[in-house]
Parts: C-alpha cells; structure tokens; sequence
C-alpha cells in the first residue's frame, strides 16, 4: 500500500499516520441520537413511512413531521415506480393542484415519463399521439423540453434499447428521478425540507477528501458502505499521472 | 420517570438520611470483620472521593487507551466520547461562552463556518503535537499593528483609527500600515469594511492587503504582494506602480468594503454597501489587511467585524456556500461495488450509486444497534419503492442478507433494552446465554456492567424512598431484590440449554409482552417504575423460553436457575400485596447493594489500572452522600449513563462475530469530521463553506 513510485511526486505532502488518524477519528464527537435523527430524516423525507414508524418505536424519536403526510407522497412516488405516471399525477393534485400548474419543468417530466411507459409497453401508436398532444406543444415553448423529447423519441428508433444512447431512460433509475422530483416538489409545497441530510454528507466526504488529497496524504475511505480505511497512496488523486495510479493499484 | 419536583426531592432526602444512618452502620458492622477500604470510610477518604467530581462527566472510565485499529478489542472509548456530549453539553457550552469573551467573538459571518468551530474549540482542547503545526493560524485581523506601521501614522488608542502625520508631499511620503494578524484562508471570507473619516488633502487613499515583508512606505498595491484600491482615481494597483481602472473614486464619508475569498483566490470590493467587482484573482499566502495614506489629513477607521458592515457579507456567504455545495453535488457517486473507477459516471448513475451507499449504510446502522423491526419495515418500504429494480436492488439484497441474522439482532436488542432498563444483571444473563465467550473475554466492560449494576442499587435505594409510602412500594423493593440477587446465578447451565432451543426469543417476548399489558397499567403508577414490568416480562420470557427443557425437569429448576424461582416467588407475593415491611425492603436493598459494593472492591482492589481505579472511585463515590440523587455525583444516577455501557457491550458482542464495532454510518461520519477539520488546518479556503454539524446532521 505504500512506499510505492509515486511517493516521490508525495514528498512535499504532509503525511498523517493511520495511527494518528485514528486517534483524531476516536476524538470527533456524536451523539448516538444525532445519528438516530439523520435517519428518522431520510426515512421521512424519503417517504419510507413503515419505517419511520417503527423507527420511532424502537428509538424513542418522534418523527418530525406527521406520518400521515408520509403515506400521501409514498402513494405518489410508488405510482411513479411502478410506471403508472397517470395515477401519480391524480394524486398529487388531489393533494394539490398548484403543485404541477407552479411547476412547468416538473410536469412536463411528468408527461415525459408517461410517454416512457407507453414505449415500454410497446404500445407505439399511443407514444406517438401522445407525444404528439402533450409533449410537442410543450416543446416549442422550450427548447430544453424540446430537447428531452427528441431524445425519448429516439426510443423508438432502436431495436434494442439497453445497447442504445439513450437507454438510460428505460432504465428503473429514471423512474427513481422523475419521482423524487415530484417528491421534493411536494415537500416544498409543504414547506418542508426537500433533501434528506445523509446524502449530503456522502457526497461532501467525496469532495473534502479529493480536497484534502491534494495537500495530505492519509488514510481515507473509498468504499462507504464497509467504511474501511484505506492508507496512503492516491489511487484516486488525478493529479498525479495515470501510469503511477496504475502501478499503485 | 424520575420525579424530581421539590416537594418529592425533600420528603426523598428525610427519608433518606434515616436509610443512611442504617447504611452507615451497616459499613461500620462489617468493617469490623474485614479489612477492605471501602467498608472503612475515613472521613479523608470521602471528601478525597467527593472532591475531584465538580465536574460531571460519567464517561471517564476504561479504555480510553483502546486503539480503534486493534482488531479484537471493542471501542467503548467511542461511545464514552458519545455519550460525554450529552451529559456535558452544558458543560462545553459554558467553556465555550467563556471563551468568548476571552477570545475576540468571530464576526457574524463567519459564525455558520467550520472555522468558527476550530476557533472556538482550538485553545480549550490540548491537542498533542498538531498544536504545533505551522500551517494553523486561527488569529483573525482585529486591529491595526502599532508596531507594523510608517513612522508618518498616527494611531488612535483604539488601533482602529489611523490619521497621516506626515510631510505628504511626494510618493516618496506615503505611510501604510498592517493589521496585527494575517487572514487565514481557512475562514473562507475575510471581509473588513474602512470608513474615509477625512480625505484630508487630496485623498490619496489606498486600501488593500499585502504580505507580512512589503515595506510600508508605499500604498498598498504598488509593491510585489501588494494589491490596492484607491481613492483618488479608483483603480486597483496589483504588485505594480501602474493601476488599472477598477472602480469609482472613494472620499469623506465614504465606506469601502475588502473582501477576500479564500475558496477561489479572488478578492472584490464595495463602495457604501454595493458590490463593485472582482478586482484580483491568484491570490494566496498569508496576506494581511492594509491601508495607506499619502496627504496631510486623511483620517480611516477600520472595521474588522466588531460594528455591523455596509455591504451584506452573510448574503455573500450564504450565496458563496450555495456554490460550494453545488460543486460538491455534482462529484460524481462511484458505485459501491467498484469505488476506485475510472470510467465516467452518468448523473442518473451517480445518483443510483449514493441511492444504494446510503440504504446499505442505513440498513447496517439499524442491525448494528439492533433495531431489528426498522430494519425489516426499511427493507419492505425500499424494496416497494425500488420494485424489480436490480440495480437499486444491489443494497436491498445484501440487507436481506444482514436480516438473516435476525435472531442475533434480536438479542442483542434484548440486551441493550436490558442495560437501558438497568436490569444490568438480566443483561449479563442473556448475554452470557447468546454470547458466552463476550464477557469472559472483555473484563473491562464486565467491570463497567458491575459498577452500572452498582450505580442502579443505589439508585434504586435513593429512588424507592419516594414510594414507601405507597402500597405499591413492596413491588419496587421487590425488584430491587431481583436485581440483587441474580449476581448469584449461574449462567452457564442454562446456556446450553437455551442455545440449542429453536423458541424465537423475541417472539417469546413479544408475547409475552401483550399479555402483560393489562398489568402494566397497574403498575404505572409506582413511581421508580422503570424498567419494572419489562423486567419482569423479559424474566419470564427467560421463563418461558427454558420451560421445555424445565417442565420435565423441574426439580433443577433450583439449582439452575435461581431467577426463576425467585420471578415466581415474587409473582406470588405480589398477589398478597405488603408481605414484606417497607423498612425490611429498603434495609435489606440497602444491605444488598453494600454486599455487591463490598465484591466489587474485592475483585478489582488489585487492579492497578488508572481507568478502573479512577472509575471505582466514580463509583463509589455515590456512599459519600446521604441523599445521592441531589449530590454533585447525582449525574451517576442518572440513567443516561447506561447508555455507554449498552453500546460498549453492543460493540463487544458484535465484534466477538467478526463485525466492526461501530457501525459504517458513524464512520463515515466520523471521516468527515476529521477530513473537514484537516482541510481547514491546512489553510483549504472551501472548508469554511462546510459545517458538517449544520449541513450534515439535522
């Protein structure tokens, strides 16, 4: 793991041990509860309205918002997971009906999703009218939208769509999008905080260890989910030049 | 749960100090037969005990030492540092507020900042050899340097004030003058604001930053590392004699703001409160603010953050931390199963990415502390959501993989419910019974089992006071008795047998918990009721759970099990109410606790470890007060204190089967703690935009 060729490129680094990182991980501060509220957090957020129950059960935390609340945009989002745009539009108007009319961007993804699950069912004469009725005059309002049309039109033009550019669009994490967007639109509407807290700290480890990379060699953590520690030499650092990474690793 | 209004604390401690006269005494019999300290209290000894725990912290015991690399060993010196925060928040804060007021307060907006939290937390904590590291700098500009300065200036005592003395008549006449820090990068902004008191002569006015060797017999920015922005003609001058046009000019009763931005190196200024623009870029190193003047009379008062600004700063930053976070957003989520890729990651990729490293880290977080139920509700509402979705589906799976082991979740619910309860024996039992090798080989947290179980007698001492009045009491008396008594058990046997038995625990328990209910009720109304009924619910599952094995056997049950004869004795008694006398109740738990107070000096008298010493002190430091609850070590009572314990006993079972001790959830938070605070150590200007505690936590 160390003392590898590129350490020469390292030299002007300051190098803290795994030993004195440990000591500095075992100082930092928190709260088992603080960790309890990250979660109730997400699981609200989220829609995960079970578990953010029987969370508050087990831990003693009250959710922060009424969990009732939960089950109407889990409804939502569960509609859009299981391709049924249609029935999700309903319901967040039920809720109410500003949501979509405030929100061009968001309901013509929407409707861009419908189009999506009529091409998956293969049912292409209602894709083309469809796209034809609602999307296209939306498109020449905005070339954005436009543009997001063409491209699941495109769709169409491929035998097979996993092999194709623009197979990401089938693919289940784009359902996941678009319903999260009506998701943090909801809870906006509501007021309430739109982007769950957890995330956010993911990410920012990312960034600040990339950050830190550049100055520091010490030991961090690649794989989140082990959370294991990983010394030294900069596999990821694109500062230094590939062959060294390639050596490395 | 612990009622601690006034009228019940005063009518607790009357009662009390009869039950310490019979305490005392009791200490004063046996000390005539043995010759252990404890017994023996000198005068001495107990202020010696009482004295040095002015200051609440329960957490200071064992381990501390404990290497989080070691593999075998558990962390309880983690939850220790956990759990301080809680009982020691008002503790720091009162550091802190003190600190403020010995320390410049930071301008308002730098307060969000996790510079703010270095600084405030750097000089109160000893912080080894990275004290002295060269690159931390937390000393903000706060006045001018009188000793920094061209002898044509004159300082105002305030050192904010600065008024030219000199001849002004040539270039070669300009003074300038440096502030008395340099700013450091890791706040991110430093913005400081100069009002034109006068523009004297010509208003030759120069104001700008510049490093710590610049000879301050020029205006600012006609040097090398140098920058200026003047008033007679408004250009900026970078590291030259020659200006460029920037700005308007600036004159009497003008303010113009500085502000330098240490997470892309640029610097703008304002005039009266308006943005005038970028006018340096590729700034860096350790830059101090500066002014100059040039002609007879100019006058300038610097304001470093102690009056409110023109310009709105926190706007800025608020605007300069929405970048920063936007940059963070748009790193790209590598997947879980191959986190050193090189290819490039789609957006919708990235997201299903940090999707499934979150679920995996929630799903680990909740087995890890045994919330066994969330953790299957999490794992259905995940898997509704996700819907056939393989990808989404790589975090889910291996949660129904961490869900097999259900049962140990279960049980090591069982355990921490118990420690929680303070029901520390019926803890150590079921321990033993799942875990047999965990206690045996981690005599550090048997011993902080011990001193808890110790803890909860005498709490359980101090508490009954409150109900001898009441029918209810014998119960409570009872179930100190329990308490007392199961030290005596003898796990081993009963292990076998429970270890082979197919019976679910925790559907036992479950059950057995509904069928309770109706006695719940009746019983709420004790007052130190906690942990009474789940107790006795959780011994009866232990019950029920032997009962096949028992039931043909019955006669062992004895010599087995003492508990479970004694749950039975107590459910008996408990039908004909008020058996026992309260006096002969509360004597005889005050008796137990000092036969298990007296053990518990025994096994560890000979220890000679700092933490065990320091923590058995702690511990029985409880008998040097008459009413304990309204002592200076109350803080031991209370139950917040089982906490640690739980978690440490948590950690060693987890880590008996191979698994990390604390869960990746707070590892990764840890990391960023740490990774953040190096980052501002080491002078990284974007830090300052991240708060890990206001952005990450909720």
């Amino acid at each position: 793991m160390s003392g590898n060729t590129g350490t020469s490129s390292h030299q002007s680094k300051k190098v803290v041990t795994k030993d004195d990182w440990v000591k500095k991980l075992e100082d930092v501060k928190i709260d088992k509860n603080d960790l309890n509220k990250l979660i109730m957090n997400y699981f609200v957020i989220e829609g995960y309205k079970d578990a953010a129950e029987t969370f508050s059960q087990e831990c003693g935390l009250l959710p922060s918002i009424d969990v009732d609340s939960i089950q109407d945009r889990m409804n939502i989002r569960n509609a859009i997971q299981n391709g049924n745009v249609e029935e999700a539009i309903e319901r967040v108007n039920d809720l109410n009906p500003e949501i979509l009319d405030t929100n061009p961007k968001l309901y013509f993804h929407l409707q861009q999703q419908r189009l999506i699950e009529y091409i998956r069912e293969g049912k292409i004469a209602e894709a083309l009218e469809f796209a034809q009725d609602e999307l296209a005059p939306r498109g020449e309002e905005n070339p954005e939208f436009l543009e997001e049309l063409e491209r699941t039109m495109a769709l169409l033009a491929f035998d097979d769509t996993t092999v194709s550019p623009v197979g990401d669009l089938l693919h289940p994490s784009q359902r996941q999008r678009t319903a999260s967007e009506l998701n943090a639109a909801i809870l906006t509407s509501q007021s309430q905080e739109k982007d769950p807290k957890l995330p956010n700290m993911l990410k920012m480890l990312f960034w600040a260890q990339d950050e830190l990379d550049e100055k520091v060699l010490f030991p961090k953590m690649k794989n989140l989910v082990t959370a294991e520690l990983v010394e030294g030499n900069n596999n990821n650092n694109n500062t230094t030049n590939s062959g060294n990474n390639f050596l490395s690793t | 749960m612990t009622n601690t209004s006034s009228n019940s604390i005063s009518s607790r401690r009357n009662i009390f100090n009869s039950a310490t006269a019979a305490q005392l005494a009791l200490m004063s019999n046996s000390s005539s037969s043995s010759t252990y300290p404890m017994s023996n209290p000198p005068p001495a000894m107990l202020s010696q005990i009482s004295a040095p725990y002015y200051r609440p912290t329960i957490t200071t015991y064992p381990l501390t030492s404990t290497s989080y690399a070691s593999g075998s060993s558990t962390r309880a010196s983690y939850y220790n540092n956990l759990s301080t925060s809680s009982t020691v928040t008002s503790n720091t804060s009162s550091k802190q507020s003190k600190l403020k007021t010995q320390k410049p307060k930071l301008p308002e907006y730098l307060a969000d900042t996790s510079f703010a939290e270095l600084y405030y937390n750097n000089s109160n904590t000893e912080k080894s050899q990275f004290d002295k590291d060269p690159l931390e700098n937390l000393e903000l500009p706060t006045a001018w340097n009188v000793d920094d300065k061209c002898t044509h200036l004159s300082v105002d005592p305030d050192k904010l004030r600065v008024n030219y003395i000199g001849s002004g008549k040539n270039d070669i006449d300009a003074a300038a003058i440096r502030a008395n820090h340099p700013m450091p990068p890791q706040c991110g902004l430093f913005y400081f604001e100069v009002d034109v008191i006068s523009k004297g002569k010509d208003g030759f006015i120069g104001i700008g930053f510049c490093s710590k060797i610049v000879p301050l017999n020029r205006l600012p920015g006609w040097e090398n590392d140098s920058w200026g922005y003047h008033g007679d003609d408004g250009h900026s001058f970078c590291c030259s004699g020659t200006g460029k046009p920037y700005g308007p000019t600036f004159t009497t009763g003008d303010t113009i703001g500085c502000c330098l931005n240490f997470r892309d190196g640029t610097a703008f200024y304002t005039k009266n409160g308006k943005h005038l623009g970028i006018a340096f870029r590729d700034l860096k190193g350790d830059l101090y603010p500066s002014i100059g003047l040039r002609t007879q009379g100019e006058s300038v008062e610097v304001n470093f953050g102690n009056r409110n600004f023109k310009y709105a700063i926190e706007h800025y930053m608020k605007e300069e931390k929405a970048r920063l976070w936007h940059a963070i957003n748009a790193k790209p989520m590598p997947p879980i199963s191959s986190p050193l890729t090189s290819l490039p990651i789609s957006q919708a990729a990235s997201e299903t990415n940090l999707t499934a490293t979150v679920h995996q880290l929630i799903v680990s977080y909740l087995v890890h502390h045994g919330y066994s139920e969330t953790a299957k509700a999490f794992s259905t509402d995940a898997v509704q959501l996700a819907s056939g979705d393989s990808s989404e589906m790589e975090g889910v799976e291996s949660e129904n993989s961490s869900l097999d082991s259900d049962k140990d979740m279960i049980n090591r619910q069982r355990i921490r419910d118990a420690v929680l309860k303070g029901e520390i024996d019926f803890a150590i039992k079921l321990t033993n019974t799942f875990y047999p090798s965990v206690l045996p080989s981690n005599g550090d947290i048997l011993f902080q089992l011990r001193c808890r179980k110790f803890i909860e007698m005498m709490g359980l001492c101090a508490g009954s006071q409150i109900t001898c009045s009441d029918d209810d009491d014998d119960e409570v008396v009872k179930v100190g008795k329990d308490h007392l008594m199961l030290e005596e058990d003898d796990d081993d046997e009963i292990e076998d047998k429970v270890v082979d038995d197919d019976v679910d625990i925790g559907e036992v328990v479950d059950d057995d918990l509904e069928e309770e209910d109706d006695e719940d009720e009746e019983r709420e109304e004790a007052e130190e009721e906690e942990g009474d009924d789940e107790y006795a619910d959780a011994m009866e599952a232990m019950d029920a759970m032997d009962v096949d094995d028992y039931q043909s056997d019955h006669e062992s049950v004895e010599e087995v099990d003492g508990s479970v004869t004694l749950i039975k004795t107590k459910k008996t008694s408990k039908r004909r109410k008020g058996v026992e006398t309260e006096l002969n109740g509360l004597d005889g738990m005050i008796e137990a606790a000092m036969r298990f107070g007296q053990e518990l000096q025994d096994d560890y008298r000979d220890d000679n470890r700092e933490e065990i010493k320091k923590a058995l002190e702690e511990t029985f430091s409880l008998l040097a007060y008459t009413d304990p609850r309204n002592s200076v070590v109350s803080y031991l009572l209370d139950p917040s204190g089982r906490e640690p314990v739980a978690n440490a006993l948590n950690s060693a079972i987890l880590v008996s089967q191979g698994k990390p001790p604390i869960p990746p959830l707070e590892r990764v938070y840890r990391q960023s703690s740490v990774v953040l605070n190096e980052l501002a150590r080491n002078g990284v200007g974007s830090s300052a935009f991240v708060n890990l505690r206001k952005d990450c936590l909720v």
